[in-house]
């Protein structure tokens, strides 16, 4: 009898990301209802939704109903964070739902890639899955030969079903890991024992904000908007990146940072600091290991000057932004995901980290190193039930790296992947090296994909299941960043033929039961109100004082209290129970002990030898928004950023066509002169545009961050550390 | 944004009004057209004018509404310039029946008066036409020279088409109008387009955008053509005997070829008009 | 009591968020927009910032719109708001043309013309505009020109329509100065 599976924030992490979501919907144009727009007579009821989506802000939605379709959405203030706005990707929620690009039923495709579409019926295609799946486990013995590759393109805490489903299954095979954060997450493991931000609304408290490498005004507005508060109340904010963003033209001070030399900046300031006497002694002797050691390090191996050149950053600049963090009280450090996005990501963490531990600043009101938390993450996880049928030859999960996926599930023989199924994710459009993924894809012999718009993953797949939005089912939803729980309830009915994850699930563990009894252990017969019901746990019931789970829906929302500022008790997550400067689990990962500099690794070549920064898009989250028409009517055409000066020596001028490439691929693009990008980088932001091939990922290397094994599996990837030639094409 | 029938619309309008004055002042004034020939001017002014008014409907949203557009003639040039549109063909509609005698018989004296009514509201039609466009978010059409071009066009294309139609047989005088304004025109296009590229960055970029087509070039060259011609032939006149006195003309086909390469040039000019917009 | 915008280039970060905001709110077509935000010259403030300013209709003192307009289709009320009347309007497109800033915008379903008309039943209900209320950084204001503090804000930008031409009723805060460390 196998041990139920047990839950705990590391194997979450460990396990494979989050849900997607898919649905179909006829030819509803929003012409057909706009008769019965606000003037109109009829029913009119309110629902709490929450946005799924991967993304800081989780917004609480309040949706607008009136004769069962959906009018328009607005930001719930019932909590102070969404503050009763959205962003531009949520507002557009009302078209994404109703969009005429929604898949709307099950199909199938003749051959990957074809474009060649027939519609099934769900019957249809759970038979198809469920003989492959019995096949493979006549075959084999076990069905090791079935990969799942989710992440997070629906953080409902329902999407775990998928899981569930698998595990309902036998062993699968696994994407471990996570693409977003791994080494970040690793360093705060290393340092604090667990990731755990303050409250960012607390940064209202601050004296002074440090942004080190995200850009909050593209992928996390509500703080942004906190952000510019506490500036106009006299906080000093300042942005170091090494692009001025939207974000870092807000700033009071902008620090412009050669790309991947954070944690030297980090360790000048230290210096500085150490040599003014502006350290905090008291608090690292009374809450943390190593200090002496780091202390030493520092002293020993790093200058002001030394920090200056590997950064571009002048010593004086050094000097004055470690003053003013030192005896600005509080002061506040926001560690971007961006900045992490390199081969000595998890190395430059540590450095930030250390900082704002030698100047006391971890456990302070208005202070912190934040990152990123899921102490908030308050969920049984009922749906990830999974209790595999025991007729398995093999003992465990069979994991490859997420991030390294294409290659991976490739080198995979014994047994080999036979079938895919993609959920919550976009591995075509998503993955680096989008070749190789390609590759994989076209090996298996059956891809099952469940979406909600035909993208580059849908494209190479055989079966493609249509799934709902988050206006369509229930769901329990947190943040990674901020501490709002959120309820979220039908507003409208499923549309088309489209199911919920949990729902395919169910059904697929139906068929296979009827082919075969007891091949998959998924219960068949719950709704999505009863799964819902059992997600919230008895300790986030007491905390917001409820009796039943459904009296979230008074308010849409509830606030997990005492965050305010974290690590304020000094109960430190690491095994020594304090703030380790000096991680014996850091060295067991292959590691320095300290948190010292570690130079990147040089991806640089003589051919080329532009670094390509990849960030997110402000009108799409990943390959989520920017494709609906309301958002291509503001922006419809990819673009490369580059400086004046890089396009002067290459003879480019603006709207010019340019090719981008390197080894792997290359892309043409146009060409946007800016000055507000290095002289010596180009930037492309990722997205997914209607109608077009565009994909930056096929000039984007599948490069291992130094960490993320420790606390998710699988190292990070190394998006910006890309290098291409730039050419007038 | 349905520019075509903007440009369709507004030169077959001033060609209709142009051809309406040329053929009334031949036939009223000078009295040099045969009724047949009067007549047919007329209506080929007036089947100009309908073409002209059906496409400006058509670019309209909503077309079965278009009488609303006389709702605000206090302000909107559009709606005066749907006003005189309105008279101007319902006149000269009238013109066409008392002309053919089919109604009003014994009043064929009026057709002088009415003629020259009707003469005065083309010209105010051609000139409240242009007014619509001096609007200060398009710099390039916000000067004297869209008004001063919409009557130039008027007569570049109706008096070679007015002539041509009337069977009048003394060119010099018509050709010689013909040329000059041809000159006018060529000259009002190569000032206008010069001042723009002097001016402020929206101006500057019509004005750009203006003379690197080669629509610009092209028209330019039919303009001076037209000149030439017409200046050559008003000065010389169309044909001489062998002892060099003035003998009756043949200036039909000259003309006929006048027209033909005007009224391209002016729908050169109108697409040109409406093809550089840049707004401020 | 007149009514006008306030678009605070100090916050405003150009998400467009405010756009989709009110294209949901009002159930617009895909190609219409009743507000826009402009990218603007990244000197603006003296070192290059990404720049935005977001307007839609600025129920101008002598709406250019209300003069050209055929039909008569536009009014303005008593608190300065500029409204269309679809009723009567033929879609000849003549305030588009006619307005500097381009505000009305065609529906291509109706084929007549639409505008900002300042979420007028929001506003006479006492509630702000639905993209004042939803901008998630809070930039843009709907305020009293007989009120405010003229010297708080400009109503010229430089690389945006000159105001005076039809006495736009929008006032704006430009960004500030960033101070910038550049390699």
């Amino acid at each position: 009898m196998k041990k139920e599976h047990e839950i705990t924030r590391r194997t979450f992490l460990k396990g494979s990301a989050a849900a997607g979501l898919l649905a179909g919907i006829g030819g509803a144009t929003l012409s057909d209802f706009s008769k019965a727009t606000a003037r109109a007579e009829g029913e009119t009821q309110e629902f709490f939704n929450a946005c799924p989506r991967n993304c800081y802000d989780t917004c609480s939605i309040i949706t607008t109903v009136q004769d069962g379709v959906i009018k328009h959405v607005r930001g719930n203030p019932n909590s102070t964070y969404t503050n009763g706005r959205l962003c531009v990707k949520g507002y557009n929620y009302p078209r994404r739902v109703y969009s005429p690009d929604r898949i709307k039923y099950p199909m199938r495709q003749s051959a990957k890639g074809s474009g060649q579409w027939e519609q099934i019926t769900w019957d249809e295609a759970f038979t198809i899955i469920a003989e492959k799946i019995l096949e493979i486990k006549n075959k084999y013995g076990n069905t090791l030969p079935i990969c799942l590759n989710k992440y997070s393109g629906n953080f409902n805490v329902l999407t775990y079903g998928i899981e569930g489903m698998m595990s309902s299954i036998g062993h699968t095979t696994r994407c471990q890991g996570t693409p977003c954060w791994p080494a970040g997450i690793d360093s705060q493991n290393f340092d604090m024992g667990a990731i755990l931000n303050a409250d960012p609304e607390s940064m209202l408290k601050s004296k002074m904000i440090i942004v080190w490498g995200a850009n909050p005004a593209w992928c996390s507005v509500h703080s942004m908007h906190i952000i510019q508060k506490a500036k106009e109340n006299g906080a000093k904010v300042v942005f170091i990146d090494p692009i001025m963003t939207a974000s870092a033209s807000k700033a009071d001070q902008f620090i412009e940072i050669k790309s991947s030399t954070d944690g030297a900046l980090a360790l000048g300031m230290c210096r500085y600091i150490l040599d003014h006497k502006l350290q905090d002694d008291a608090w690292m002797e009374e809450n943390s290991i190593g200090h002496e050691e780091f202390v030493d390090y520092v002293k020993k191996n790093i200058t002001v000057e030394w920090a200056s050149e590997k950064t571009g950053v002048p010593v004086q600049v050094i000097e004055n932004l470690a003053y003013e963090y030192a005896t600005m009280e509080p002061a506040s450090i926001w560690i971007g995901y961006g900045m992490q996005r390199h081969t000595n990501g998890g190395a430059n963490v540590r450095c930030i980290d250390a900082l704002a531990a030698l100047c006391g600043n971890v456990g302070k009101m208005g202070a912190g190193a934040n990152y990123a938390q899921l102490d908030s993450w308050l969920f049984n996880y009922a749906a990830m039930t999974g209790n595999g049928a025991n007729t398995d030859n093999v003992e465990a999960d069979r994991n490859i790296n997420i991030n390294n996926f294409g290659a991976d599930l490739l080198s995979l023989t014994d047994p080999p992947v036979e079938m895919l199924w993609v959920a919550c994710r976009n591995p075509m459009g998503q993955d680096p090296e989008t070749g190789v993924v390609r590759k994989a894809y076209e090996s298996c012999d059956l891809v099952v994909t469940v979406d909600q718009f035909f993208n580059e993953s849908c494209n190479m797949s055989d079966i493609v299941l249509p799934c709902c939005t988050i206006f369509e089912t229930w769901g329990l939803h947190a943040s990674y960043w901020h501490y709002w729980y959120h309820g979220n309830q039908p507003a409208i009915a499923q549309m088309y033929e489209s199911k919920t994850d949990v729902e395919i699930a169910m059904g697929l563990s139906e068929k296979l039961n009827s082919l075969q009894a007891g091949s998959c252990t998924y219960p068949t017969d719950r709704t999505m109100e009863e799964w819902c019901a059992m997600e919230m746990t008895d300790g986030a019931k007491e905390l917001f004082g409820f009796k039943d789970w459904k009296e979230i829906f008074e308010k849409g929302t509830a606030k997990v209290t005492g965050y305010e500022a974290a690590w304020s008790d000094g109960q430190f997550r690491t095994p020594s129970g304090k703030y380790e400067f000096y991680s014996e689990q850091a060295a067991a990962m292959g590691n320095h002990l300290l948190p010292v500099y570690r130079e990147a690794d040089e991806t640089k070549t003589d051919e080329y030898n532009v670094r390509l920064i990849t960030p997110h898009w402000k009108y799409g989250l990943h390959s989520q928004f920017q494709n609906l028409d309301w958002m291509q009517d503001i922006h419809n055409e990819p673009f490369v950023e580059i400086h004046p000066q890089m396009a002067k020596d290459r003879g480019i001028e603006d709207g010019d066509a340019v090719r981008v490439e390197n080894e792997i691929g290359y892309l043409v693009v146009k060409a946007k002169l800016t000055q507000n990008v290095p002289r010596d980088e180009a930037v492309i932001y990722e997205a997914w545009y209607k109608d077009n091939p565009f994909n930056v990922n096929y000039v984007v290397k599948a490069i291992p961050a130094d960490m993320g094994v420790f606390a998710t599996g699988q190292p990070g990837v190394s998006f910006h550390d890309s290098f291409v030639s730039i050419k007038k094409a | 944004m349905g520019h075509t029938s903007l440009i369709l619309g507004t030169v077959f309008s001033q060609l209709a009004i142009g051809t309406f004055i040329t053929g009334y002042v031949i036939d009223q004034w000078l009295k040099k057209a045969n009724e047949k020939n009067a007549f047919i001017t007329t209506c080929v002014s007036f089947v100009a004018g309908c073409i002209g008014l059906a496409a400006i409907i058509t670019h309209l949203g909503v077309p079965m509404h278009a009488f609303n557009a006389f709702l605000n003639i206090g302000s909107s040039w559009l709606s005066r310039e749907t006003l005189f549109s309105a008279i101007f063909m319902l006149l000269l509609f009238v013109y066409l029946l008392i002309q053919k005698g089919i109604i009003a018989k014994e009043s064929k004296s009026a057709l002088k008066g009415l003629g020259c009514v009707t003469a005065i509201c083309g010209l105010c039609l051609a000139f409240v036409t242009a007014m619509i466009y001096m609007i200060p978010g398009v710099p390039a059409w916000n000067t004297a020279a869209t008004p001063v071009s919409f009557m130039l066009s008027a007569f570049l294309t109706g008096i070679p088409l007015g002539v041509y139609l009337s069977g009048y047989d003394e060119a010099k005088m018509p050709a010689l109008l013909t040329g000059l304004i041809a000159l006018c025109a060529l000259f009002v296009a190569l000032i206008h387009v010069t001042s723009l590229q002097a001016g402020a960055s929206a101006q500057a970029a019509s004005g750009y955008l203006m003379s690197s087509n080669s629509m610009f070039a092209f028209r330019m060259v039919l303009l001076a053509l037209a000149a030439a011609c017409g200046l050559y032939f008003g000065i010389r006149g169309t044909k001489q005997n062998s002892e060099g006195t003035e003998t009756k003309t043949q200036g039909g086909t000259i003309f006929l070829l006048l027209f033909l390469v005007l009224i391209v040039a002016e729908f050169l000019g109108r697409y040109l008009f409406f093809g550089t917009i840049v707004r401020l | 009591m007149k009514k006008g915008f306030v678009s605070n280039m100090e916050r405003c970060i150009g998400c467009n968020a405010c756009v989709i905001a009110c294209k949901q709110y009002h159930g617009l077509e895909p190609e219409m927009k009743r507000r826009k935000v402009r990218e603007m010259d990244e000197n603006i403030v003296g070192q290059p910032v990404r720049a935005y300013l977001s307007a839609s209709c600025q129920h101008c003192d002598e709406p250019a719109c209300m003069k050209a307009c055929p039909t008569g289709a536009y009014s303005k009320r008593e608190d300065g708001v500029v409204l269309h009347n679809a009723e009567v309007c033929i879609g000849c497109r003549m305030c588009q043309w006619a307005c500097p800033y381009e505000a009305p915008t065609f529906n291509p379903v109706t084929k007549k013309m639409d505008k900002c008309d300042f979420c007028r039943e929001r506003i006479d209900a006492g509630e702000q505009p639905f993209c004042v209320a939803g901008c998630p950084m809070e930039a843009l204001e709907m305020v009293d020109m007989d009120e405010i503090n003229e010297s708080d804000y400009v109503s010229e930008v430089k690389g945006f329509v000159d105001p005076s031409i039809t006495g736009a009723n929008l006032r704006v805060k430009l960004p500030a100065a960033v101070r910038q460390v550049r390699r």
